[in-house]
């Protein structure tokens, strides 16, 4: 028994097999399920941090930089991992980068266009630059080892980078940590209501238990999705970007939904912003650990580009920020980018990072 | 080829030992019976605390377990020297699993074989498996027999049905080389197996499938299967491939091992180091593990 459990949880096709067996009517209603789970887990967990944050001091946007991200970067920190040892770097350097331009494009983006986020710049300051300056280390390794690789040879990020990465990793959530403790005193935020707060257990119980519903409910969903778009006729490939490769950014998309509608976009800033440092430090430096990744060339003059352009855009925006507030018309330049980067990913036919 | 088997009296090691009698080794070169007693069977708390007279006995038990075990050994060497071959016997005393990846080194070996005693994960864990430690250390190939007690040959048909797992690696190819160079006889089916891992979660296998790296890696995979069953060392043998994709490449090693009722599966010893082992596991020790037929892992000779 405990052998089978232990298969589903390894072996994904076993779920595929399962899914590609049952009729129309049943995945429809699956889809359905896992939207619910996927929400409600949302909502618990933005509740969570909320009553988390109030709680012990902690800024909001600083759990949604720690836990939240950490939680919801860990099913792409899986496949990445999976995908590296077996052998497809394409896959792992892919979900790391495309992860990163859908979070700050695409998802970021909609936020800001859909709600006032406030800027906290004493937090954002600095993680702003850990964010942009690991996307950046990353390039400067890719870049160093294109010009170090021999003649006719693929650049790699090779394994030293990936544990060096890990290191940082630790220090980043150290350093986390420490920031929030001296910022925690300075700004306990505004929370005008005295409801009655959660007791601290029941609040991680809800963040954990948030969590765990949204990577489950991605899980099943995007499979269950994908086999019904196979049926109805849609193209391999649009399935491939559009579904499969948006399946590992849902978490931060359910996150930022939940949040935005309870009020508590920092949740999403703080999300976002730890997304992007776990997606270059957790999920390329674990798959770079494991096994040294290839950079095929297409990253160099195209993803990566698309992912400096958006990362120093949002850097800028909050510098420019004087007021507290990000604009609407930040989030729309980072959506079009967003978009223009899709479009063109199609237009030129080229593989696609995500 | 200088053969090492490595028996303790058990069941499974006389399994072994029927292997090596009728698995078409080549003839020539030596065989070497090991058994090896356990250290840790003999250790008192201090040896202060023995009286002379207790110090006697013990050292007249030891000389006497020493003697039965030679017997023990030549016996078992008769069943193999009837079959023409010339047969060394050896008694060590020490830790199992050094002792015998020891004394592959100290006769020159090309081949370990020792039983197996099928043991579960829960049981392995707790003691340790001395097969495990010398498939991870012997200085040479390994070959760990195992067979369903009902059977009473070294084939479960009248042919021998060999499945080679074969990754066009470095590994891989000294294991054909190994297999090409055994006096199979025409009663031997090979199938050469290659798995390409794709990665179900998430559909990524949708967008793994769709990539050219995708498509350049399966048809170089087919073309290298199709290469090593060309050759023609396999002489007068028939081998047939099959290419399989999946999430979980020692499972469908070990699947398409069972469907075929396969004796012997054959693969190339990637020695990976320690942390490698632990935190992606090794494709050969799940075989050796879970497997239901006897595991050949070919490595070159340190």
């Amino acid at each position: 028994m405990e052998q089978s459990l232990l298969q589903w949880f390894v072996d994904e096709s076993l779920l595929q097999n399962l899914l590609a067996d049952q009729p129309t009517w049943i995945l429809l209603l699956l889809i359905v399920v896992c939207i619910v789970m996927l929400s409600k887990g949302a909502d618990w967990m933005v509740d969570g941090v909320v009553d988390l944050a109030t709680r012990t001091g902690m800024p909001k946007i600083v759990i949604g930089a720690t836990v939240v991200s950490l939680g919801t970067t860990l099913p792409e920190a899986f496949v990445s991992v999976m995908a590296a040892y077996m052998g497809n770097p394409g896959l792992a350097l892919g979900n790391g980068v495309g992860s990163i331009i859908a979070d700050t494009g695409l998802i970021f983006g909609l936020t800001c266009v859909l709600a006032a986020v406030p800027v906290n710049r004493y937090i954002l300051n600095r993680t702003g630059w850990v964010q942009v300056g690991s996307a950046t280390l990353l390039v400067v390794i890719a870049v160093w080892m294109l010009l170090t690789a021999a003649e006719g040879e693929q650049p790699m990020l090779v394994r030293p980078v990936g544990f060096f990465f890990l290191a940082l990793l630790a220090g980043y959530l150290y350093i986390t940590y420490v920031w929030a403790r001296q910022g925690g005193s300075v700004m306990l935020e505004d929370n005008g209501e005295t409801e009655e707060l959660r007791g601290l257990a029941l609040c991680w119980l809800m963040v954990t238990g948030g969590l765990i519903l949204i990577i489950l409910g991605a899980r099943v969903l995007v499979p269950a999705a994908s086999e019904i778009a196979l049926r109805f006729g849609v193209p391999e490939d649009v399935i491939a970007a559009t579904m499969v490769a948006f399946g590992t950014s849902l978490p931060e998309l359910m996150t930022a939904v939940a949040a935005v509608r309870k009020g508590h976009p920092e949740i999403t800033v703080g999300n976002i912003v730890g997304a992007d440092v776990l997606n270059v430090l957790f999920v390329i430096g674990a798959a770079a650990a494991a096994a040294p990744l290839a950079i095929p060339d297409n990253f160099y003059h195209f993803h990566f580009p698309a992912m400096l352009i958006l990362l120093f855009s949002f850097r800028a925006f909050i510098s420019m920020n004087t007021d507290g507030m990000f604009k609407r018309w930040q989030g729309v330049w980072l959506l079009s980018v967003y978009v223009i980067y899709i479009f063109l990913q199609y237009a030129l036919n080229i593989e696609g990072a995500h | 080829m200088n053969i090492l088997l490595a028996t303790d009296g058990s069941r499974f090691a006389t399994q072994a030992l029927e292997y090596l009698r009728d698995f078409p080794f080549p003839q020539a070169g030596r065989c070497h019976l090991v058994t090896v007693l356990d250290k840790r069977a003999f250790k008192a708390r201090k040896k202060s605390d023995l009286s002379d007279e207790d110090k006697d006995w013990l050292k007249q038990a030891k000389k006497e377990i020493r003697e039965e075990g030679a017997d023990f050994l030549e016996q078992q060497a008769r069943v193999l020297r009837d079959r023409g071959r010339e047969v060394h016997t050896l008694v060590r005393t020490g830790h199992p699993a050094d002792e015998i990846v020891q004394a592959a080194a100290d006769v020159d070996a090309d081949l370990v074989i020792v039983g197996s005693h099928g043991w579960t994960a829960a049981k392995r864990f707790m003691l340790g498996s001395v097969s495990d430690k010398v498939l991870q250390y012997a200085p040479c190939s390994v070959l760990i027999v195992k067979q369903p007690d009902e059977q009473t040959s070294i084939y479960s048909d009248k042919v021998l049905k060999i499945l080679l797992a074969y990754d066009d690696s470095q590994p891989a190819k000294r294991a054909v080389e190994f297999m090409a160079a055994l006096p199979l006889g025409n009663d031997t089916h090979i199938r050469a197996l290659s798995v390409l891992p794709v990665i179900h979660m998430f559909r990524q296998d949708i967008k793994q499938r769709l990539s050219w790296v995708w498509q350049e890696k399966k048809r170089a995979a087919k073309a290298a299967l199709k290469r090593i069953a060309k050759e023609e060392r396999w002489g007068h043998l028939q081998v047939e491939t099959e290419l399989l994709e999946a999430e979980d490449v020692s499972q469908a090693i070990l699947d398409t091992a069972s469907r075929d009722h396969s004796d012997l599966i054959v693969t190339g010893h990637k020695g990976k180091g320690a942390i490698d082992r632990f935190l992606l596991g090794s494709v050969i020790g799940n075989i050796s593990h879970h497997a239901q037929c006897s595991v050949l892992a070919v490595r070159p000779k340190k």
